[in-house]
């Protein structure tokens, strides 16, 4: 969980893997003051959005696509026509993870937390200290440009 | 009629938001980092349980002096009044005090191993609470 979050959100193996473990190392400081699977698991996640956002923001990892750019791309959504079964399915998940690091980190953070971490709206809400309504237009926006990026890319995997 | 914003809020169970559950699987950090970060740990967690530990001569207000090693944030309270007995037993008032060096040697090695007791603890309760979540250090 820890290091998916760091690798996702950063996108740089090294640099996830010295965010988890300065997270574990914090919570081996602090293990004795959490209380409860739940308290742990949203300690766990919070610390390591903040420190996987401020590591990005350290190393100047960008996204090699803002989203102005990408909404320029009009291109109809694939909708539930998307069917991956017919391709590769590896090459799809790859391909998403590359996607992925391209969306902006407003984006990519809440999309992280939503599909990797099957969190609902408004737990990620309360993990990011952000208003429900701000994270539901996020996951949208960002499940939006993902689509349309997919569409392009992937076109011989969209239908 | 529903837009995409309702069916995303209905289900978020499109197929591609199905591929993009599965692309993103979690990962797991090497094993060598992680054998390396448990190391770390360690050292990290034995540095800072005996940093600043080294003993202080303090001078009481009769004129007398004690030594006095500084309190674990971890150790619990029985043991810190179970070391500070042992030290009143190096006090002498109204003189310097004269640390033999086989005492201080002594003492040191018990102030390591109570370092190391706190570093034990910590880790079980971490690792743990971990364990009972369901959660693994690397992924």
């Amino acid at each position: 969980m820890v290091f998916s979050i760091a690798m996702r959100v950063i996108g740089e193996r090294g640099v996830a893997e010295e965010v988890a473990q300065d997270v574990f190392l914090e919570l081996f400081r602090g293990a004795d003051k959490l209380e409860g699977d739940d308290h742990l698991r949203f300690w766990l996640r919070k610390v390591t959005v903040h420190r996987a956002t401020d590591a990005l923001r350290r190393t100047a990892v960008r996204p090699d696509l803002g989203a102005e750019e990408w909404t320029e791309e009009a291109h109809s959504l694939p909708g539930d026509g998307f069917d991956a079964s017919a391709a590769s399915n590896l090459a799809i998940e790859a391909r998403l993870e590359e996607l992925l690091l391209a969306l902006p980190e407003t984006l990519r953070v809440p999309v992280v937390l939503r599909y990797q971490e099957d969190m609902l709206p408004d737990e990620i809400a309360a993990l990011l200290g952000q208003p429900l309504a701000t994270v539901k237009s996020h996951l949208q926006r960002g499940l939006q440009l993902l689509r349309r990026k997919a569409a392009v890319t992937m076109k011989e995997y969209v239908r | 009629m529903s837009g995409p914003e309702e069916k995303f809020e209905q289900d978020g169970s499109s197929a591609f938001e199905h591929e993009l559950r599965q692309a993103m699987r979690p990962v797991d950090m090497r094993a060598e980092t992680l054998a390396k970060f448990m190391a770390l740990a360690e050292e990290a967690e034995r540095t800072r349980a005996t940093k600043g530990s080294g003993p202080r001569l303090v001078k009481l207000s009769d004129g007398g002096r004690v030594i006095a090693f500084p309190r674990f944030s971890k150790t619990p309270r029985w043991l810190g009044g179970a070391i500070a007995a042992l030290l009143v037993l190096g006090v002498t008032t109204g003189g310097v005090l004269h640390i033999q060096h086989e005492r201080e040697a002594a003492r040191t090695q018990q102030q390591f191993e109570a370092a190391m007791r706190v570093t034990d603890r910590a880790f079980e309760q971490a690792q743990q609470q971990l364990q009972r979540a369901g959660l693994r250090l690397g992924d």
